[in-house]
């Protein structure tokens, strides 16, 4: 048997939380190396999924099958096709960047770290296992430290409040995705959660289908988050610490579109055609309502917060055209989101951390005396708002050519985001970093060197795989176009 | 790959690699940086001159690819395109490219952010040069909106100043506003023909199944992203604006390139435009109309930058209108030859404030000093006559070939517009000379000291704007029958020699002089400020001076439109959606779980109470069914 990489991305980060456990709270200089190194060696294997999947042959790879509860067909089935690995990529390069954007906390730092790498683990297990009852495991792992992180090391006098609605409307999904999940299980009568399995054989009548995809759009839909289930997202965002918020808006959120194109399409082909038009519709509201919303902002981890609610709406927007180009767009959305969200956070916190207000208002001329977090901000601006060169520009081009080949009037209605967007992180610029100082502002010490290093890595990220996308358009393609002739049957 | 191709892909990619350089290792070297920045762009323009000079007739279309995107429907290519039009363009992107660098390591010297400086103006010239080669739409919207972004970081580049912040925000969001319409228009022709390269979009009005009405909306939407990018009316007003970016930059991107860039897609694209008659008139219309509204304009400004800020509006409008009126030649004859003078132009202004400290041209007269840089006035004036079209300088022939363009055309109208433009653009140009070369006011030998005024600026300033001035005066003899008619040879591959137009030569200098001495009559030789004549009329003032009221009517849209519109979207989120929906379910589970606990309160009353009551219910609903 060959060395079970996929494996060990789940173990080395679980291996790193116990370690981390095993620390003395005080020291936390051991604490804080025990998590980049186990992060680090993650997002290694993670680039060597990249480098060693075999695009020739495409489909599953580096599978591992271990039978679990086999009389209820529970098994432990570790697998990545073209969709999972860019994700895990993903999800990778955020930890490690959260960990080393967090390097400054001091408080409780060793159940910090735990819980921030938990999480992580958590994630990692969601993209790879192709079991339907470990994936609602990992999935409820993923969503559940949230609600600590977020309330213990968050900051704002709302943030347990923030923290309550965001996990009690992350439960509420996650309540619909298991029932969907023991539905899917019972209706196909395979008694197996293997979803390659069920992908192969299952067979579900229409009228289930309908009802089955509803589930899943509510169940995943408030993680994307769809309109008008989104509110927990800027107010999360706000309140949570710099490096939470990288991985929620980073990665989290993309759990829901993974969802989606993981388990409810495939499975469910004819549930996506009878409830299309509402999904386009609801990701209308997002991506337009969405942007206006954010120009009102004056927290800048609100504003963001709004954008993401514009920019995750486009990858509905992109899954509910159901065109190949469209769902594509849709992949390359989350990945792309998940890098500029990112960067976005880490740069807002570099600042935060020593302004302690995000308020617009307050700020002012800050280039002048933290030009790298000027700087961060401003890529990060520049990528967010769909400059060529940088990966959402690729994403959105793909989404919008998806949505003005199959619904042209609404197609150029979602484009009037691209000036939105515009205007709101222009103005957020110009607002907070350029212009005179604020004397309140003087004595500001500019990033370190050590804190720039996430943002580096962020921005690197951002621009080669927006210069040549096809580094992970091609993997994702793969499995696109298989979900493509899935819906193409009904 | 051929040989074009390979030189002109390293002629693209040298300033990207300085932007690399100096990103990643000589960002803390000032004078590194702006060495590096210079050599790379020096090599592009030996590199673009040895091209040149192997193609010196011009050369029919080389296309070299590469696939970016591969999706079911489309491939969505990148590549090189190299013919008569984009080496021109790439001739003179580098050279004035090359002569802004070299300028600026005067202009900026001991400026803090210097690396950061060069390694913007390398972006520019990247994004640019990968506009001027693309082959396809989607490379053009790629350059496009990088060279949006480059202007962006250039006109702030003094970000602490308000002023200069505002202005880089106003010209990224309206340009960005004109792309809304270059993107939509680029999406839907990418849907419905399926393919972007510009020698299909050429063709488009002549092959079957695409209706005429599709290419007028698709025309016209590009056309949108061009008024935004090449300032035209009603799109126009950020560039003006722009000017409190540093002055080489001004002569860079906002004289001689970038907003020249949408002249240059229109010029590129020109089969695809011209295949609607509409989206033609429509061109020539918008184009004759900001051209006037910009030199009225430029009447009354006393900023020496915003004179020629509104004189580059005018002259791109004239180049719209040429190209919509369909004379391709005159139109990117003019888009050269503007390119030499206007940088000339501007990098003179850039001497005059690197002097006097002030863009104000009365604050100059009154300082006084502008006769002894001997070089700066001297290119100024050639600069002047070049705009102003006096013979043989080169906006005379250039702008000649677009009057003759109309009269073939057969729009008389534009043509006598043309000149009615050409004589306030000599006023406004001879009134700022006549201004500056006033006399001095007596108390100048005290300053004189004080500034150590009566210097020139450095070589380095002094010698970009001679090759300026060379090339301003001798580059409209290309076509002429002087050099056999080189320019349609090199352009159009055209082999007869056209004839002079006399009788259009002829009108247009009687308008210069008749500008110029207007403008002598006025303001020569007279100390002080004095009003010229369309300051005299009230109501024409008061529209002048405030810009026509566009700029105020964008800041009712944006302050009464867009602003409220977003805080009630924002409000609907906070108090409907969150509060309401989201908290309002919240509440209902609490408050029924505090009802159903209270009836748990342990006393057995309430506990027979709560059973009759429910037992009631089941009665009832029994008896129902």
């Amino acid at each position: 048997m060959n060395f079970p990489i996929l494996s060990s991305i789940l173990i080395v980060p679980t291996l790193g939380v116990l370690l981390i456990l095993l620390c003395k709270p005080e020291q936390k200089t051991a604490i804080r190396v025990i998590s980049l190194i186990s992060t680090g060696i993650t997002l290694l294997l993670s680039i060597g999924l990249m480098i060693l999947y075999d695009r020739q042959t495409g489909g599953y790879q580096f599978t591992e099958f271990k039978p679990w509860v086999p009389q209820w067909g529970i098994n432990y089935i570790l697998a990545v096709d073209g969709l999972s690995i860019p994700l895990v990529f993903l999800n990778a390069i955020a930890i490690f960047t959260g960990v080393l954007a967090s390097w400054h906390i001091e408080d409780r730092t060793k159940e910090f770290y735990a819980l921030l790498i938990f999480l992580a683990t958590g994630v990692f297990g969601v993209f790879m296992t192709q079991d339907l009852f470990f994936f609602a495991i990992f999935y409820e792992v993923a969503v559940l430290p949230m609600y600590l992180l977020i309330a213990i090391w968050g900051s704002g006098k709302n943030r347990e409040y923030a923290a309550f609605k965001l996990t009690l409307m992350l439960f509420f999904g996650s309540a619909f995705v298991m029932g969907g999940i023991l539905y899917l299980y019972k209706a196909a009568g395979l008694n197996t959660f293997n979803l390659m399995e069920l992908k192969r054989l299952a067979q579900y009548p229409k009228e289930i289908q309908k009802i089955l995809f509803l589930l899943f759009f509510i169940g995943f839909g408030s993680i994307v988050p769809s309109f008008p289930m989104h509110t927990w997202s800027p107010e999360g965002h706000a309140c949570a610490p710099t490096a939470v918020s990288m991985l929620h808006a980073g990665v989290l959120m993309k759990l829901g579109g993974y969802g989606l194109l993981r388990i409810a399409i495939p499975l469910l082909p004819s549930g996506l055609h009878d409830w299309a038009l509402l999904m386009m519709g609801l990701s209308m509201c997002n991506i337009v309502y969405g942007a206006f919303t954010a120009i009102a902002q004056d927290d800048m981890k609100f504003m963001v917060g709004f954008s993401s609610v514009s920019h995750m709406g486009m990858v509905l927007f992109g899954i509910s055209t159901m065109t190949l180009t469209g769902i594509n767009g849709a992949a390359f959305q989350m990945f792309a989101h998940g890098l500029v969200t990112a960067l976005y956070f880490s740069s807002i916190g570099v600042m935060y951390n020593k302004t302690h207000t995000r308020m617009i208002s307050e700020l002012g001329g800050i280039a002048n005396v933290m030009p790298r977090a000027a700087f961060f901000f401003a890529i990060a601006g520049m990528a967010g708002l769909g400059l060529p060169g940088f990966a959402p520009f690729v994403a959105e081009l793909m989404v919008f050519i998806a949505g003005v080949s199959k619904y042209p009037m609404y197609g150029i209605i979602a484009v009037i985001s691209v000036v939105v967007t515009a205007f709101y992180i222009i103005r957020c610029i110009q607002k907070t970093y350029f212009g005179n100082t604020n004397p309140k502002w003087k004595d500001l010490r500019d990033a370190t060197n050590f804190e720039v290093v996430p943002l580096v890595i962020l921005v690197i990220a951002l621009f080669v795989f927006g210069m040549y996308p096809r580094l992970v358009l091609d993997l994702m393609q793969m499995e696109t176009k298989n979900i493509i002739a899935k819906l193409a049957l009904m | 790959m051929s040989e074009n191709i390979k030189l002109a892909t390293w002629v693209v990619l040298s300033p990207f690699l300085s932007l690399l350089v100096i990103g990643v290792f000589t960002r803390t070297y000032k004078k590194l940086s702006a060495l590096v920045a210079i050599a790379a762009i020096s090599i592009s323009t030996i590199l673009a001159t040895i091209l040149y000079f192997k193609n010196l007739y011009g050369l029919t279309a080389e296309t070299h690819y590469f696939e970016w995107l591969i999706t079911d429907y489309f491939t969505l290519k990148f590549g090189i395109l190299i013919d008569s039009l984009s080496l021109g363009m790439m001739m003179v992107v580098c050279i004035v490219s090359l002569l802004v660098h070299i300028y600026s390591w005067g202009y900026m010297e001991g400026e803090a952010g210097l690396s950061r400086y060069y390694a913007w103006l390398s972006l520019f010239s990247w994004a640019m040069l990968v506009f001027v080669v693309s082959p396809t739409l989607l490379q053009a919207f790629f350059g496009w909106e990088l060279v949006g972004a480059a202007s962006f970081l250039l006109i702030g580049f003094w970000y602490y100043k308000p002023e200069a912040a505002q202005a880089a925000r106003k010209a990224f969001v309206m340009t960005r506003f004109g792309d809304f319409g270059f993107f939509v228009g680029l999406l839907i022709l990418l849907v419905i023909v399926g393919n972007l390269d510009f020698h299909v979009l050429n063709k488009l009005g002549t092959s079957l199944g695409v209706s005429p009405r599709l290419i007028t909306l698709t025309a016209l939407l590009i056309f949108m992203g061009i008024m935004g990018k090449s300032a035209q009316f009603p799109l126009h007003t950020w560039l003006p604006d722009a000017m409190e970016g540093p002055t080489p930059v001004s002569a860079l991107i906002h004289a001689a390139t970038m907003v020249a860039a949408g002249i240059y897609l229109i010029a590129r694209a020109y089969g695809f435009f011209s295949a609607s008659t509409f989206a033609m008139e429509f061109i020539a219309t918008i184009g004759i109309l900001t051209s006037f509204i910009a030199a009225t304009i430029a009447l009354v400004q006393n900023d020496v930058k915003k004179v020629m800020a509104y004189s580059t509006i005018s002259q791109l409008g004239l180049m719209v209108a040429a190209l919509g009126a369909g004379g391709y030649k005159a139109g990117v004859f003019h888009l050269f030859s503007h390119a030499f003078f206007k940088a000339l132009l501007f990098l003179c202004a850039g001497s005059l404030i690197h002097h006097f400290h002030t863009n104000d041209m009365w604050e100059m007269a009154e300082k006084g000093g502008v006769k002894k840089m001997k070089i700066t006035i001297t290119t100024l004036i050639i600069g002047s006559l070049a705009l102003a079209g006096c013979p043989p300088f080169a906006g005379f022939f250039s702008k000649d070939a677009i009057l003759v363009a109309f009269e073939m055309n057969g729009k008389h109208m534009f043509m006598y517009l043309t000149l009615l433009i050409s004589f306030l653009t000599t006023y406004y140009s001879f009134r700022m000379i006549f201004v500056l070369l006033s006399p001095e006011s007596e108390h100048h030998d005290h300053k004189e000291k004080h500034h150590g005024h009566g210097h020139d600026s450095p070589a380095n300033m002094t010698i970009p704007l001679i090759i300026l001035a060379i090339f301003s005066v001798l580059f409209g003899f290309v076509d002429t029958p002087l050099m056999n008619g080189y320019f349609d040879k090199f352009l159009l591959n055209k082999h007869e020699v056209e004839h002079l137009h006399w009788s259009v030569m002829i009108k247009s200098f009687v308008v210069f002089l008749a500008g110029i001495s207007f403008a002598y009559i006025q303001f020569a030789g007279k100390k002080g400020y004095r009003e010229g004549f369309a300051e005299k009329i009230g109501w024409v003032r008061a529209l002048l001076v405030n810009k026509y009221f566009v700029d105020d009517f964008y800041f009712i849209l944006v302050r009464g439109l867009v602003y409220p519109f977003a805080a009630i979207l924002n409000w609907i989120d906070r108090k409907i959606i969150n509060d309401t929906g989201v908290n309002g379910s919240g509440n209902i589970v609490i408050y029924s779980g505090r009802f159903i606990s209270s009836l748990m309160n342990g006393l057995l009353q309430r506990y027979l109470g709560t059973s009759l009551v429910i037992l009631f219910i089941l009665v009832f609903l029994w008896q129902l069914i």
